[in-house]
């Protein structure tokens, strides 16, 4: 009997052996159909760029998410440019500044900064390990990548001041980081755009029905956030200097005509993002518009702004409008349902505000007739004589007032602008019954804190 | 040989017969003749061999008042011949030479009633084991008498004692053994006997599963057995159950057991066969393919139980394991069997509604109360419609009658080598909508079994193919009978289709009926199963199975059925769904013996494969039906598309060793892969010990003459789960789908992370058991005592957002604890020659438990999940009644600040049965049979009542947007202070307190309520035509049978069934039906 053990139990040892090693790839499956695995998109050129297609319809998809109206309507709401018609528990907060880190859209704003912070990374990570992807496209899509991944930073840095920097797609080695300091975002997000100057063209990606879009992001997008970025560092000299390349560069020009600005055949855009929805235009048009001239905006403008646009001004005419009820609602975007024609995109970066930043950054480089200059460029094509300033004393005010005027509701410009020159408190506690200086920052979701014990509140939440 | 075998022995029942004695007298009487005589004048069975008497003179008889003995001595004189006289039948043999040695051969052959060879039946001495049949049936052992009284035991078969003599070959017939006890029951790769076994096993017979006049195994089965909980979703016919084995272990994955039909895992498991985007009637857990096998080709059904019983199907085995045994034909002439039968089916235990007057009555009180007045603004309706007008909506939604088919025929036969069995049968079911919606299945199956003359080399070979019609509304119409009793008629005058009436709309439960759902499913079985022999004692197996279950399903909201003024368009929906499974699985069996002792060994290899596809269209825009017919002219048409695949290999060994079948030990294990899990981890070791000991068949207890059957055994092992979802582990990429895609194109995105953490979910199990028998087994019980615990489970957890997903599989970090007692009692009541009454109890005592969960207060799960309370514990504030001052509900405020808020949550107790059963009751007298089933559960259950008040609130609100009727209880409101009533004032307005109120009520401890119940779940009554009717018709047997199903049920549940629970589904429906069986 005891043999027959012996004999019994070297089989199933036998076995044992067999499945352990040699029939392992007997377990070898496919994915999923509707789902592709890293090695397969990381295998060729095609394949690899659907990622970019994913990317940016990820960003466009969610409408009001962070760079899908999110921080147009709550920078907006939060700063002294935008009110909401109708009661929201979510959205009532931004206005009246006493967001609580339990609120959703909040939270929601968070998330999907950080979803496309993952998608960005994902693509750089799979690019490492890939080996059958052409210098070019790998320049593309890290190029793309890291812009996409500094622009993100951009607006986080901004809402929540230093948050956890997470430059890896390894959900390990990221979900408990502790929030890193502002510089150190700022660090990132300039070495990221850097290697997007150099790794992208000058030229646009396009496929051939959408030819002279100007969608994708390209090295003057990246030269462009990267003014920005230096400005609002107060890099004056580089912030001038970026800004320069995009204004000499013929590519770009002023669109003359107002309403011409946000149209996708916008010469001034340096990038633009295109809605993916089939029944609607911009998020803006969707969001600012009045169904009809009878029915109240969603959003409409504060008496606040709209008194501050000096008599003449013609964006006063073109970018803002009234409905029957006497409610001023932004008017940039002039569509909101969905046209074959797609006349309008969503845009993000355009020359109009490099000329502001130019002029802001050569007061401090202390170019007085170079800034006075920017600055009258911009208030010409509106229609308004040239500024009375003419030194550092009061170019500055003249230029954040432009800023005020000419990024009216567009990105949450004023809103960060507020807070980059240092006017916040002394501006919204006039304008906003209750300030207080923390409302600067947004919290820190709730649910984050609980989830990752290493994260920190902003003070005063 | 000196042994010529001539005789064959015969004996079958101990019936005495009374001494008699034979006259006869004849010239040149034939000897068939004379044995006819024989038989007739004294009764004796004559057991011959003719052959033997071919050659033999007629003789001449002369014979008086002639005893057995004398008249064969008489007869045989000068012959060869010689006899042996038993209680009832003589034996007639070849007179031999004697043997010299005192050792002579005894020899014999085994077979079962039908003439079956029985392979590896037991010979005892002297309680000594001696030998065991070979694959003939054939036994030979030396013995020192020349009659030798020897036991023949084989397994499902009632022992026999017999006394045998030597020069014979002896053919000893084994009856299946009526005694519980040595039922046969399939166990994991292999049978047993309730007796031997070590683990817990529970069967279901097919003379239970088909007295029962539905379509579906899974509701069959409900409390017949032990530790196995059945829910019927809702009463739509072809409508999928779920299934709960020993509580539920895992928070986030699936309850279903693993299923095997004739060894082989069926494609798609208990998983809903239907995902069409319309949905359908039978909601969302849709139909399951389950149902697609035919219950008259089922033979048995075995529930196996913790890990002993399933730790073999390792990584599977988790949730239990449910194995599908098919029929198969037996031996014997060619017999063919009939069976027709029809019947109906009704909708039972709905709610009665209000009448139009009483539905005035809450309409109107409820806006006085808020101190408006009744008038065409607040409730227009009862000004522009017929406010006396009366319609029953239950009777005309859900009040048809179903109608029940069912046929069938069984062709079988075959020889000692080789049997078959075909069958082709029928079942429909029309549903309680009426209008020709129903389902049904049609299927044939096959079997064929083939062993080589030496019985060394076997194949069996089984076919199934079943394909079915569903044709049902798009939406369960139940809660269309919540339409306010006065709603005017669904057509004008004209005949056409209305949807207001003077201004006001209303939905028309008449135009619901064109949107139509229909669904084609197919479910293709078939499996190999060969064997061969290489030895005494050594066998290899190999099954190879191959399951394709599909479903095709369609449905079309026309614009017939929608309100022209709502500007509608048609839809039309379509998916495929198809599951292939494939099986390729080889094992070798050892049965070694010597003395008492018994050792089986048990080795092999699994493999198999798994795909699913799925594709669906989506059309919409249509904007005239007669191009929606067609599917031309869509505005938009979407698609999807998807397949996976599964694959799972495992090798598997079990000892089972058993010392003079009294001291029994198993140890297996299991070493599985699944394609489930990522790189290193896919392999996991799963295992299982078991030890029994039969005590009653020690020496101090054989002299308790009352306890014939004593065991204990006890078990413990592991199994393990890898329901998680296909391809988690990977880092995979989804394709996005936004309609215009960023320039034009479409992209991926990432979806999962990679995982490599990805491993086994390990169960742990541990049973003890007591299974006594009394009175000679007519007392048989058994009591299970279960422990199961479940740590470190996957689950989805989620992440922070810096993550950048929502979450991952991680391990759960808390220990969930199952733990329970099951019973069976059976009892032999009444056992006499024409009365025959057997009843069985069955009671299962669950508990489920988080044992502990560290940190639970920082988890996702706080506020869910309690240490110390199920997983179902509900959250909620405790309802404390109407307030007879106020007439508002009433909640605990516990933190006393005066508001309702999160902080006055609490635990309030969940909806897990205490406990479970069912009691069957069987009745044979002469030609009677009587079969009652008893099902009951008792515990708590989801209020329908509170579900109502938040879906369908009682009459009253403003305007004529919010129209419902509403259940009899709605009677019982508060009206005046003092009132002590079960539900707060009626009010008219959003903002009114009551209304305020009405907000906690359903997130409050009021939602459990007593869902206790005893239902007479079958009842079957059966009538064997006499013989002599039978025989001359030239039918071998004939039955007719009545049948029912769901006749009563004792229950305090309000409005529906306390099994579905939800008032908005159709409850389960009664069933009568009539038919006969005949054999040919």
């Amino acid at each position: 009997m005891s043999r027959w053990i012996v004999t019994i139990c070297r089989w199933i040892f036998l076995a044992c052996v067999f499945t352990s090693t040699g029939c392992r790839k007997l377990l070898d499956v496919p994915p999923p159909q509707d789902q592709v695995s890293t090695g397969t998109v990381f295998a060729s050129d095609t394949n690899a760029l659907s990622t970019l297609s994913g990317m940016y319809i990820q960003m466009m998809d969610n409408t009001r998410s962070l760079l899908n109206g999110g921080i147009t309507i709550y920078g907006g709401l939060s700063a002294d440019e935008l009110a909401n018609t109708y009661p929201n528990i979510f959205e009532d907060p931004f206005r009246t500044n006493t967001l609580s880190p339990d609120n959703l859209q909040n939270a929601f704003q968070y998330n999907m900064a950080y979803t496309l912070i993952h998608t960005a990374n994902t693509i750089l990570s799979g690019l490492d390990g890939a080996t059958h992807i052409s210098a070019a496209t790998r320049a593309e899509l890290t190029g793309e990548a890291k812009f996409t991944r500094a622009l993100v930073y951009f607006y986080l840095v901004n809402l929540y001041g230093g948050v956890p920097l997470v430059t890896t797609s390894d959900y390990a080695a990221s979900a408990l980081l502790p929030r890193s300091s502002a510089a150190a975002v700022y660090g990132q997000i300039k070495a990221d755009l850097a290697d997007a100057q150099q790794l992208l063209t000058d030229g646009y990606v396009s496929t051939a029905a959408y030819s002279h879009d100007r969608t994708r992001p390209n090295r003057s997008a990246a030269t462009a956030l990267l003014a920005r970025v230096y400005f609002y560092l107060g890099s004056w000299a580089q912030a001038d200097s970026a800004a320069s390349a995009i204004i000499d560069n013929p590519l770009y020009r002023l669109e003359p005509s107002l309403d011409s600005v946000f149209l996708s055949s916008s010469r001034e855009a340096i990038w633009q993002l295109q809605p993916v929805h089939a029944n609607m235009a911009t998020v803006e048009g969707l969001n600012f518009l009045p169904v009809s001239l009878v029915t109240p905006p969603l959003y409409y403008l504060t008496n606040y702004l709209l008194s501050s646009y000096e008599p003449g001004d013609q964006r006063k005419s073109s970018w803002v409008r009234k409905n029957l009820s006497g409610k001023s609602y932004s008017y940039k975007y002039k569509r909101a349902v969905y046209d074959s024609a797609r006349i309008e995109y969503n845009t993000v970066l355009r020359l109009g505000e490099i000329y502001l930043i130019r002029a802001e950054a050569r007061v401090f480089l202390a170019n007085y007739t170079g800034a006075a200059s920017d600055l009258n460029i911009i208030r010409s094509r509106a229609g308004l004589p040239a500024s009375p300033a003419t030194d550092g004393s009061d170019l500055l005010p003249a230029i954040w007032h432009e800023r005020q005027i000419e990024l009216a509701v567009e990105w949450g410009q004023r809103w960060l602008d507020l807070k980059r020159s240092g006017q916040i408190d002394a501006v919204l506690s006039v304008n906003k019954p209750g300030w207080t200086s923390k409302s600067a920052l947004f919290p820190i979701p709730t649910g984050e804190l609980t989830k990752n014990p290493n994260l920190t509140q902003n003070s005063g939440y | 040989m000196s042994f010529k075998a001539v005789a064959i022995f015969l004996s079958l029942l101990p019936v005495m017969v009374s001494a008699q004695h034979l006259n006869l007298r004849g010239r040149g009487l034939s000897f068939p003749h004379v044995f006819d005589e024989i038989k007739k004048q004294l009764g004796y069975d004559i057991i011959y061999t003719p052959r033997n008497f071919e050659d033999a003179p007629d003789i001449d008889v002369d014979l008086k008042n002639a005893d057995i003995r004398e008249t064969l001595t008489t007869v045989f004189a000068g012959l060869q011949l010689g006899y042996h006289v038993d209680n009832r039948s003589v034996l007639i043999y070849r007179k031999v030479p004697a043997e010299a040695s005192i050792y002579v051969p005894l020899q014999g052959q085994v077979v079962s009633a039908d003439g079956q060879p029985l392979a590896g039946a037991s010979i005892t001495v002297d309680s000594i084991p001696v030998a065991t049949t070979a694959a003939t049936g054939s036994f030979r052992i030396r013995v020192k008498s020349r009659m030798t009284t020897v036991t023949v035991s084989y397994l499902g078969y009632s022992s026999r004692t017999v006394t045998l003599s030597n020069g014979f070959l002896h053919v000893v017939s084994l009856q299946s053994s009526s005694y519980t006890l040595d039922n046969v029951v399939v166990q994991a790769y292999g049978k047993t006997t309730p007796r031997l076994l070590m683990g817990s096993v529970s069967q279901v017979k097919s003379a239970d599963i088909s007295t029962q006049p539905v379509g579906a195994i899974s509701g069959t089965l409900a409390g017949r057995v032990p530790g196995l909980q059945v829910k019927q979703y809702n009463g739509v016919p072809g409508s999928a159950y779920g299934f709960l084995i020993r509580g539920l272990h895992s928070v986030a994955q699936g309850t279903d057991p693993l299923i095997i039909v004739d060894g082989m895992p069926i494609a798609g498991n208990n998983g809903s066969l239907s995902t069409i985007g319309s949905g359908s009637a039978q909601g969302l857990m849709g139909a399951a393919s389950l149902n697609s096998i035919p219950l008259a080709s089922i033979a048995s059904i075995e529930v196996l139980k913790g890990a002993s019983a399933t730790a073999i199907y390792g990584s599977r085995g988790a949730k239990g394991v449910i194995l599908i045994t098919l029929k198969q034909g037996l031996a014997g002439r060619l017999k063919w069997c009939f069976d027709v039968s029809g019947g109906v089916s009704h909708a039972v235990k709905t709610s009665s509604l209000l009448n139009t007057i009483q539905y005035r009555a809450l309409r109107e009180g409820a806006i006085r109360n808020d101190g408006i007045s009744v008038d065409s603004t607040s409730a227009p309706e009862l000004f522009a419609w017929d406010s006396t007008r009366y319609t029953d909506y239950k009777k005309m939604v859900m009040g048809h009658s179903g109608s029940i088919k069912d046929a069938r025929v069984e062709l079988s036969g075959g020889d000692t080598n080789t049997v078959f069995l075909v069958s082709g049968s029928y079942h429909g079911e029309g549903s309680a909508f009426g209008r020709g919606t129903g389902q049904d299945w049609k299927s044939l199956y096959g079997h064929l079994t083939h062993q080589s003359p030496g019985r060394r080399f076997r194949v069996d070979l089984s076919g199934l193919y079943s394909w079915g019609n569903t044709e049902l509304p798009i939406s369960d119409l139940t809660v269309l009978q919540f339409s306010t009793p006065n709603t005017p008629s669904f057509r004008n005058a004209a005949g056409q289709l209305q949807w207001a009436y003077n201004g006001i709309a209303f939905t028309n439960i008449d135009a619901q009926y064109a949107n139509q759902y229909q669904a084609s499913l197919t479910n293709q079985f078939d499996h190999l199963q060969v064997s061969y022999e290489v030895f005494q004692g050594l066998s290899l197996k190999g099954n190879f199975g191959y399951n394709r279950v599909s479903s095709d399903e369609n449905s079309r909201v026309p614009l017939v059925g929608q309100d022209p003024a709502t500007l509608p368009v048609g839809h039309r929906y379509y998916t495929g769904n198809a599951w292939h499974s494939e099986l390729a699985e080889g094992f070798a069996e050892y049965i070694w013996k010597k003395g008492g002792s018994r050792l089986e060994a048990l080795a092999g290899l699994n493999w198999q494969q798994q795909r699913s596809s799925h594709s669906d269209i989506f059309q919409n825009g249509f904007t005239s039906d007669l191009q929606l017919g067609m599917g031309v002219g869509a505005t938009s048409t979407t698609t999807d598309e998807n397949a996976i695949a599964y694959r799972y290999e495992a090798a598997f060994g079990r000892l089972n060793y058993s010392l003079r079948d009294r001291y029994l030990l198993t140890v297996s294990g299991r070493r599985d892969g699944s394609s489930r899990f990522g790189p290193g981890k896919q392999f996991g070791n799963f295992w299982a010990v078991s030890g029994a000991w039969i005590f009653s068949d020690e020496s101090f207890f054989r002299q308790a003459g009352w306890l014939s059957f004593g065991k204990v055994r006890a078990s413990i092992g592991t199994t393990g789960n890898d329901q998680i979802g296909d391809n988690q582990f990977a880092q995979v990429y989804s394709n996005t789908s936004s309609t215009r895609g960023y320039q034009g194109q479409q992209g991926v995105i990432p979806q999962t992370f990679a995982n490599d953490q990805l491993a086994w979910e390990v169960n742990y199990s541990s049973e003890i058991a007591l299974d006594l028998g009394f009175l000679k087994n007519k007392i048989v019980l058994s009591a299970v005592a279960y422990r199961d615990w479940t740590n470190n489970q996957l689950v989805y957890s989620s992440l922070p957002a810096q993550a950048g997903l929502p979450g991952v599989f991680s391990n759960f970090p808390g220990e969930v604890v199952n733990q329970g007692l099951e019973f069976s009692l059976t009892t032999h009541n009444w056992v006499s020659q024409h009365f025959r009454w057997v009843s069985t109890l069955l009671l299962t005592v669950p508990s489920n438990k988080l044992r502990r969960f560290p940190n639970l207060a920082n988890s996702i799960y706080a506020g869910r999940l309690y240490e110390g309370r199920s997983l179902s514990e509900i959250t909620g504030y405790h309802y404390t009644g109407v307030d007879p001052s106020t007439g508002l509900f009433n909640f605990q405020d516990y933190n006393k600040n005066g508001v309702l808020d999160p902080g006055d949550r609490r635990p309030g107790g969940n909806p897990d049965l205490h406990y479970y059963g069912g009691l069957d009751q069987s009745f044979q007298y002469r030609r009677w049979q009587l079969n009652i089933f008893l099902e009951y559960r008792v515990g708590k259950g989801m209020n329908p009542l509170v579900m109502l008040y938040q879906l369908k609130p009682p009459p009253g609100m403003l305007g004529p947007s919010m129209l419902n009727n509403g259940p009899f209880e709605w009677l019982d409101h508060w009206q005046k202070p003092g009132d002590k009533a079960s539900l707060q004032r009626l009010t008219a307005d959003p903002s009114s307190a009551a209304s305020q109120q009405a907000n906690f009520y359903p997130s409050s401890d009021v939602v459990l309520t007593d869902a206790s119940f005893l239902r007479l779940k079958s009842l079957a009554l059966r009538w064997r035509l006499p013989e002599k009717w039978v025989s001359k018709t030239g039918l071998s047997n004939a039955q007719l049978y009545v049948q029912g199903q769901n006749l009563w049920t004792w229950t305090k549940f309000p409005v529906t069934d306390p099994e579905t629970q939800d008032p908005t589904v159709l409850p389960p429906m009664r069933m009568v039906t009539m038919g006969c069986h005949i054999t040919l």
